[in-house]
């Protein structure tokens, strides 16, 4: 931690990412207890309404108010792409270790089927995996998974090997340690960094993914709002409201932003060699 | 901040900007349509889309219906009808030939009904020709078809799209080169963008004003809008999103045709449920239900409220949405009277179609007031069909539009999705199934309303409506839609 | 050199059949039953099971899989079961959208990429570069769909000057099929230029701190010609190649810009074809797109093998 505040300092990208974080971070846990107004509370009488003192952002064609959807909507993106993201890297890591371990055949065509699955649109197999599992808040985690694994068993195999080449790794096997334990006590800590920085970026990855697909309405489905289903309802409106289009489209960029300087910034100050 | 709210500014004067005068077109029509359809046979196709390009331009029947939702002859000159109502015997008209040359005879109407009605039908209203037991050219020009029962609507029926008249020749190909007996042929499809029909020079009857008519398809609001603006398309005979009709209606260029369909759109309830199949808990739901704010929320104020399933302009249509009106508290005391109190849990699927997404938000909110929480899903539509009006019909709420003319009987069908258990109901649409003078099918149906209204028997919510909206200077086009069509024949320039 | 070809070749078709097996499985599962979107709410048990043979659905799954891997080595895709025509046709009318408007959203990519890469190196984290940076950064933070709406509400309703969406076709001429184009060209050129910015950026400073590159500057050439001169063209491989890979992504990732300008390009007809469980046509359509990106990816491996004799050992 106090890593991360010494390399904050030197790096203002860094810093600004942190500190953009954690208010990010805070508007989405004081979305699940609190917002202005109830995010899904419908009023007809109050359709389009500007900004106001009780409506700070406006309200939308169903007179919700606009401010307390994009606190909902942000929170849900972010809970999602964590979500599916952890549920990517853990079986991607697994993956990634155990094709480092085995280099055979087995290993050798795992990595290939990974370096086919990453070159596949993150989109593409999204709108796949929502026409298997219909729309709905478990296809997007899914979704973001699929997307995932690939990206986290390349990462894991390539720095577990390099940590296997090491003269630690050889003395433990020389002691007559089991592979297995070789992978969890040396392996899995020495690469736990790099499985960080890259969930950060691939953070912003899994957000645009949420947000498409809920654009698409293969999403979470309503009551509860999402950024990328705003801004498809937006779209009808946008001669007469272009805010619900400017607003909820601003913050989701935000936090796809904020996700990957994160990234950038962490990876910096794991490697300063890396910098250009 | 102030940046955006500058652009808003900016953008707002933009869209106020002064609209241009658009130059008039003599002999040609562009109509846009929201939905492209996937092929071009209305016999073999269920989608409306389809009715919207060919119905009375491109195919014709024995009958077609009128503006006013009346039957009227067509390539049945005149009928006679045996004292029995069980024998019709129609005349054809002669002279009539078809797109690809081939004169009209009596055999296109045998092969065209026993087609329909055979083994290997895939007509999506296969039912309308069930009571048909035979078809027999009695000449060139002459058809007798025998009931096996008296229908009342058969005249009606055999002026549905899926009784369009097609040839033996050419019914296999129809899909995708259409040949029918109207005053228009198809002259190319445009796959993403638009079909091409011009006016058939040997057509049998008054030729149409118009010489060449393209549908186009788009089925984005703002696109539909600035397609009108820019004279790419004269004409938008349902108008996609009710907020921007507001705005072409004060633009002098246009003319807003506001009319109704026969679309009545309700939330159904699943009568083989528990709770739901409690005549107490589905007033509770009516009572639920701000019917005006769902109008609104859902197709702007345009659609007019229902409380019964019938069409609010027919003549003989009864006024009961006072019947259960929205009283949320009335709504409670019924749920607590039905021993749900608490409430309970439910699953509202929905087609993916915008009227009922929207109206479906709003619908889900307003269960929630008095304890009800609904889990909307939206299904794309086959998996829609399959939940919802398939056995074991596994749903709670839906909402849909049920488009088809007079089709109130359907809930006396045991095999619906609604799955209403009511004798009653059931002789009453059997008497007026049967029932040929005009005044007593009339009194039967008004008996039929006020039963459905009673029960609530589902949530009538409002009659879908049609928002038209055309350059100024058209005429002929219809206001309403009494069936899923475009019938452009009588358009022309003024 | 030949036996990496052909053991590229062979994975890549292994891959392509797997991916075909795949598709079928998985979208065959998808409930939904394509005959009933034929016949509506009125459906009758008699008239499903006639449009089941019609469509081929009668017969059981594994057959319906030998027909169909059969008949792909020949393009036949089978016939879609919402439109009834051969799935080639639908393919290759959605192809005339989707290949032009990658093709565009390409060039637009390359051709501010590179420039916005050649300045920002002429002063490494100088201010120019500062701002390039943030740029490729934001580029890639803004959803595609976000500056697609934002354009449309700028050059469609504002100025009136492009449509919002819909695509004319091209027998109508060349210049309104490309205007529909345009706009959507530019939002799924951004995050692409972005990427291409950083990868051409860490190309050149790579090529600059060559040693050749030292000589030359020592020879009093200027930072500036010996960038045009030397640096840009010893850059370029790993600059195509990236673009190579792109150019395949947005082939396949176009299915949400498509959506939101109303294309009827391959990544729409994918979409509608699983909102109208015409699986058929879905199968086929992601069986094509999949085989795009592996085509490309081997196409670079195997140009990476011929330049990089390292590589030919692994």
């Amino acid at each position: 931690m106090s890593g991360v505040l010494r390399a904050a300092r030197a790096n203002p990208a860094l810093a600004a990412a942190l500190l953009l974080g954690l208010l990010l971070l805070a508007v989405c846990l004081l979305a699940t207890v609190w917002t202005p107004h109830a995010p899904g509370r419908i009023n007809m009488r109050l359709r389009f309404a500007p900004p106001s003192d009780v409506h700070w952002l406006g309200t939308d064609h169903f007179g919700r108010d606009l401010a307390s959807m994009m606190m909902r909507g942000a929170r849900n993106t972010v809970a999602i792409a964590l979500s599916g993201v952890l549920a990517g890297a853990v079986p991607g890591v697994a993956v990634g270790i155990w094709a480092a371990a085995r280099q055979g055949l087995a290993g050798r065509a795992v990595m290939r089927v990974v370096d086919f699955l990453i070159a596949f649109p993150a989109v593409l197999a999204a709108v796949v995996v929502a026409a298997v599992m219909g729309p709905g808040l478990g296809t997007a985690v899914v979704a973001i998974a699929v997307a995932s694994v690939p990206v986290f068993a390349r990462l894991a195999r390539v720095a577990a090997l390099e940590v296997l080449a090491r003269d630690f790794v050889a003395a433990s096997r020389a002691a007559g340690r089991g592979e297995g334990w070789i992978l969890v006590s040396h392996v899995l800590p020495n690469i736990a960094g790099l499985v960080l920085v890259q969930a950060a970026s691939q953070l912003a990855v899994a957000a645009l993914i949420e947000a498409g697909l809920s654009f698409l309405g293969l999403g979470m489905q309503p009551p509860e709002p999402s950024l990328g289903r705003m801004l498809a309802d937006s779209q009808t409106h946008l001669s007469r409201a272009p805010q619900l289009a400017l607003y909820p489209g601003a913050l989701l960029a935000l936090i796809v932003l904020c996700f990957s300087m994160l990234g950038d910034g962490l990876r910096d100050a794991l490697d300063p060699r890396g910098r250009a | 901040m102030q940046i955006a709210r500058r652009t808003m500014l900016l953008l707002g004067a933009a869209a106020l900007a002064a609209p241009r005068a658009l130059a008039q077109p003599r002999d040609s029509l562009v109509v846009g349509n929201p939905v492209e359809p996937p092929h071009l046979d209305p016999t073999t196709h269920v989608a409306g889309s389809i009715r919207e390009v060919v119905y009375a331009n491109l195919y014709q029947g024995l009958t077609l219906i009128d503006e006013q939702g009346q039957p009227y002859p067509c390539l049945a000159e005149r009928w006679d009808v045996s004292p029995d109502n069980l024998a019709y015997t129609f005349h054809l008209r002669r002279g009539v030939t078809f797109h690809d040359g081939r004169p009209f005879t009596s055999a296109d109407v045998v092969f065209t009904l026993d087609r329909a009605r055979g083994p290997q039908s895939t007509n999506a209203n296969k039912r309308l020709f069930e009571t048909i037991a035979s078809v027999e050219a009695t000449g060139p020009h002459t058809v007798r078809v025998t009931l096996s029962r008296p229908v009342g609507s058969f005249l009606y029926d055999m002026g549905s799209a899926d009784a369009a008249i097609v040839s033996e020749a050419t019914a296999a190909t129809n899909t995708t080169n259409p040949i029918g007996t109207g005053p228009f042929r198809f002259v190319r499809w445009v796959r993403g963008d638009r079909v091409e029909l011009d006016r058939y020079p040997q057509y049998w009857g008054e030729a149409p004003r118009i010489a060449r008519v393209t549908f186009r398809f788009i089925s984005d609001a703002q696109a539909q809008a600035a397609a009108l603006r820019s004279g790419d398309v004269h004409v938008f005979p349902t108008f996609g999103a009710p907020e921007l009709f507001e705005e072409l209606r004060r633009d002098p260029n246009f003319e807003v045709l506001l009319g109704l369909t026969e679309g009545e759109v309700i939330l159904a309830m699943n009568h083989r449920r528990r709770p739901l199949n409690d005549v107490r808990v589905r007033r509770a739901v009516t009572h639920a239900l701000d019917r005006q704010a769902i109008n609104e929320g859902a197709v702007g104020g345009y659609g007019r409220l229902i409380g019964t399933h019938y069409p609010p302009h027919y003549p003989d249509a009864l006024d009961l949405t006072g019947m259960y009106p929205h009283d949320v508290n009335r709504a409670r005391a019924l749920l607590r009277e039905a021993g749900v109190g608490s409430g309970f849990q439910a699953r509202l699927i929905l087609p993916p179609f915008p009227y009922a997404r929207r109206a479906g938000e709003i619908v889900q909110a307003m269960l929630a007031e008095v304890g009800i929480r609904a889990t909307i899903q939206v299904y794309q539509g086959p998996q829609w069909l399959s939940e919802v009006f398939r056995p074991p019909y596994d749903y709670d709420f839906t909402i849909i539009a049920h488009t088809e003319p007079f089709d109130f009987p359907n809930y006396a069908r045991p095999d619906w999705y609604i799955g209403w258990e009511n004798q009653a109901y059931r002789d009453l649409i059997e008497r007026w199934f049967r029932a040929v003078d005009p005044a007593e099918r009339s009194a039967l149906a008004q008996q039929a309303q006020r039963m459905l209204a009673e029960e609530c028997v589902a949530g009538f919510l409002f009659q879908l409506p049609k928002t038209g909206v055309q350059r100024r200077g058209l005429t002929g086009m219809w206001r309403n839609s009494p069936v899923q069509a475009n019938d452009v024949t009588r358009a022309a320039w003024s | 050199m030949l036996r990496i070809v052909a053991e590229r070749l062979l994975g890549f078709l292994v891959a392509l059949l797997a991916t075909a097996v795949a598709a079928f499985v998985l979208l065959d599962i998808v409930p939904g039953d394509p005959a009933l979107n034929m016949l509506g709410t009125e459906a009758r048990e008699d008239t499903l099971a006639a449009a089941r043979a019609l469509l081929g659905l009668d017969r059981p799954a594994h057959e319906r899989l030998l027909i169909w891997l059969a008949g792909l080595p020949f393009g036949e895709f089978g016939v879609s079961f919402r439109y009834r025509v051969p799935i080639a046709d639908l393919v290759a009318e959605a192809a005339a959208v989707t290949v032009p408007l990658a093709m565009l959203a390409m060039a637009l990519a390359v051709c501010t990429a590179l420039p916005l890469a050649l300045v920002s190196v002429l002063r490494p984290r100088g201010a120019v570069d500062w701002a390039v940076g943030l740029l490729s950064q934001l580029s890639l933070a803004v959803p595609n769909f976000w500056l697609g709406l934002l354009l449309i509400l700028l050059f469609s309703i504002s100025l009136g000057w492009l449509p919002a969406g819909g695509f004319p076709g091209w027998s109508g001429g060349i210049w309104p099929a490309l205007s529909a184009l345009l706009l959507p060209a530019v939002a799924l050129a951004a995050p692409q230029a972005g990427i291409l910015a950083r990868v051409a950026r860490a190309a050149l400073l790579e090529t600059l701190a060559e040693p050749y590159i030292r000589t030359a500057r020592a020879k009093g050439l200027s930072r500036a010609a010996v960038l045009f001169r030397h640096a840009l063209r010893n850059a370029l491989p790993p600059v195509v190649t990236v673009a190579g890979v792109q150019f395949s992504v947005m082939l396949a990732g176009s299915i949400i810009v498509e959506n939101l300008f109303v294309l009827p390009g391959l990544g729409r007809l994918t979409f509608q074809a699983i909102q109208q469980n015409d699986l058929i046509l879905v199968r086929n359509t992601v069986l094509l797109l999949a085989a795009a990106v592996m085509l490309v990816n081997m196409l670079v491996d195997i140009a990476y093998a011929a330049i990089d004799p390292r590589l030919r050992a692994r």
